[in-house]
């Protein structure tokens, strides 16, 4: 049986490649036209050119997002652009205009054409439509277990499916709340998340109640269905979260990865303990999460009814650049303040974690540093395991 | 010009006299509708506009799973057998079912937000979907860069209360539930949300399970009726929130648009409550 693609969101380089080590098959980026998620450092061509080189290194996939809707006069470049991708060898675009996939066949590009889950598709008999000019279909987020079996089954063409991260609340590609309360096109990256304003309700003039009506969703979640889900055969599960940090990335997608192959290895059918995987993702989860449509029956809608638990994780306070050296030094890169000489725990991309003491902290003209203040400063820690680059260390 | 309302009850049938055509609804393939058209009703309705000379749609917008397909294709089949003249759908599968049965040449896609630019437009017609509702997000540059040799093919919401947002999630019913409010509003269609830092009011509806949010404002495209004309055949009005008598006037002033100008002032007249707003007609929306 073919694996599933783990397919992981990468914002910039840096979230790419450390996708990449901890796990993901595939990645998907934006390129610096026709991307949603305008405000994710979205790649030049130079950028995407070095990320398939490492993707290819390490056997990983580069896709790449093409997904706004277009107006008349987006498409000028087009042309220019897809071939562009296609020169680079970027594996897939994922796209919502049914012009720029047929372009991107007319023009006999190698990579693959993929439809946005911003067409809401739900079942297989729509995925027909799209036969001759895609290659795979990202499918709706409104969709349960059983219902996605059921696409699985009878579907013309491969099938990805989100299994953690930010949901929209309305069908994906359906909402115009931000174009029109304040004028930015939610369809070409412009979002403004209206969704997550401060409303209230009322019947003709009067005041239902003060309470506050929630719009927005819970992001999904998924752990607990990674069994269920792979058993379905599905092509790809996707991570969403262009914007999150190399934290999360690093922690979300390593959670999955290891899960996945857990199940995969799980010869004899044992229950899995789905625990420690919920325990890693929450070390890097700021967001109120939940199964979302994935479960049979919707516990208040999936909607976010308590935002002020939301709370952005500090535990994130350095990665390893570089191998100890010969005096025993590495280089790391801070990312939140902490003190020297503090117990903290890693998780490196081989998925290994534990405890590591910080034994000493020096600046690069080699002062002592008692607490380290400034995110991206590059420091030199001598520590007391071996940890190899691109391990994150996280308070414990 | 043909023009097309989607209206709330049966008798608006007899009452709209002065449309060329309706658009009926079904509470099992429909969002956003007032009366749910039955089988009987359908083939009242269908018999009726027929020997009076009007054509009759169904509006099937609904995104449909799996589970659904089968119930989808005998309506449809149902459909096509009673002579219904056109489906107005958003879900592919209506296309490809109706395809099967030789319906595709009547079929008109209205996705709400995929379909505002003439690119697309044209390449959904290569693939066989010939005929199409601009979404309410096409600018008028965009409208007028349309084949106009297709113009019958081509149709527009041109008034109506237009939905911003619309989910699966019952937003409604969720907050009366959890904070113990009566729950016969549930599925009023006098329930509004405002956003805290905001004067207007968007109209909310919560209906067969799927939530949708409205423009604080009414479309109007009463003045670019002649100028959209060139490139557009098909000009629907939304009935939905409006009582019959207004939109019998509303289809009156439509019509009278394309010889006579300035009569936004007549419609504001109508219903000096109502704000009107040209949508993203005039407008490029952007990233910031």
């Amino acid at each position: 049986m073919e694996k599933v693609e783990l397919l992981a969101p990468a914002g910039d380089l840096e979230k790419l490649k450390i996708a990449i080590l901890f796990g993901a098959n595939a990645v998907f980026c934006g390129g610096k036209q026709f991307s949603l998620r305008a405000k994710a450092n979205n790649f030049s061509l130079v950028d995407l050119k070095e990320a398939v080189t490492f993707a290819n290194k390490h056997n990983a996939k580069v896709h790449v997002t093409v997904n706004i809707v277009p107006v008349d006069d987006d498409f000028a470049t087009l042309d220019e652009y897809l071939l562009a991708l296609d020169q680079i060898g970027v594996h897939a675009i994922i796209v919502s205009s049914i012009y720029i996939m047929k372009r991107a066949k007319e023009l006999n590009c190698h990579f693959e054409v993929h439809v946005s889950t911003q067409h809401s598709i739900a079942n297989s008999k729509a995925i027909e439509f799209f036969k001759d000019v895609a290659d795979r279909v990202v499918l709706a987020r409104e969709l349960s277990i059983d219902d996605i079996k059921d696409v699985k089954n009878k579907s013309v063409l491969p099938i990805e499916t989100f299994i953690h991260g930010g949901m929209c609340s309305s069908y994906s590609g359906r909402c115009t709340l931000s174009n029109a309360m304040v004028n930015r096109d939610a369809n070409k990256g412009g979002c403004a998340h209206s969704c997550r304003w401060t409303y209230h309700l009322y019947l003709k003039d009067t005041l239902v109640s003060n309470d506050n009506f929630i719009i927005a969703s819970c992001d999904l979640m998924s752990i607990k269905y990674i069994p269920s889900l792979l058993s379905l055969n599905i092509d790809s599960f996707k991570i969403e979260g262009r914007m999150k940090s190399v934290h999360y990335i690093a922690t979300v997608v390593n959670a999955y990865r290891k899960i996945i192959d857990a199940v995969y290895d799980n010869k004899n059918n044992d229950k899995i303990d789905i625990k420690p995987y919920i325990n890693q993702i929450k070390k890097a989860e700021n967001r109120i999460t939940y199964t979302g449509f994935l479960s049979k029956k919707l516990k208040n809608e999936a909607l976010l009814l308590n935002t002020s638990k939301e709370n952005p994780t500090q535990s994130f306070i350095a990665i390893v650049l570089s191998q100890k050296d010969e005096n025993g030094y590495n280089l790391i890169e801070v990312r939140n303040n902490f003190k020297n000489k503090i117990k903290a725990n890693y998780l490196s991309a081989n998925g290994n974690s534990g405890n590591v003491k910080i034994l000493q902290l020096k600046d690069l003209d080699f002062n002592e540093v008692d607490i380290a203040r400034h995110p991206k400063q590059i420091l030199l820690a001598k520590l007391d395991v071996d940890l190899p680059v691109f391990t994150l260390i996280r308070k414990k | 010009m043909e023009l097309i309302v989607k209206i709330n009850h049966f008798n608006d049938l007899y009452i709209l006299s002065n449309a060329d055509s309706y658009l009926l609804s079904n509470k099992d393939f429909s969002y956003r509708f007032d009366e749910s058209f039955n089988k009987a009703k359908i083939i009242s309705a269908v018999k009726y506009c027929h020997k009076n000379n009007k054509k009759v749609y169904f509006l099937i917008n609904k995104i449909f799973k799996n589970k659904d397909l089968e119930k989808l294709e005998t309506f449809i089949k149902f459909l096509i057998n009673e002579k219904i003249d056109g489906i107005f759908f958003t879900d592919f599968a209506v296309y490809m079912i109706a395809k099967e049965n030789n319906f595709n040449s009547h079929c008109y896609f209205c996705h709400e937000t995929f379909l505002r630019n003439s690119k697309d437009i044209k390449t959904y017609q290569d693939y066989g979907i010939e005929n199409v509702i601009c979404s309410k997000d096409m600018n008028i540059n965009d409208i007028l860069n349309l084949q106009e040799e297709k113009k019958d093919n081509y149709g527009i919401i041109c008034f109506g209360y237009y939905m911003l947002y619309e989910s699966e999630r019952k937003i409604i019913s969720n907050f009366t539930k959890n904070h113990n409010i009566n729950q016969e509003i549930n599925n009023s269609k006098e329930l509004y949300l405002k956003e805290e830092t905001r004067d207007e009011k968007y109209k909310v509806l919560q209906q067969n399970g799927i939530s949708s949010i409205f423009d604080s404002k009414v479309l109007s495209y009463l003045s670019y009726t002649k100028t959209l004309s060139k490139n557009i055949n098909m000009f629907i009005i939304d009935a939905l929130f409006f009582d019959s008598k207004y939109i019998y006037e509303v289809i009156d002033l439509f019509k009278r648009s394309l010889l006579e100008d300035n009569l936004d002032e007549r419609l504001k007249e109508l219903d000096p409550s109502i704000d009107f707003t040209d949508g993203f007609l005039m407008k490029r929306v952007g990233l910031m």
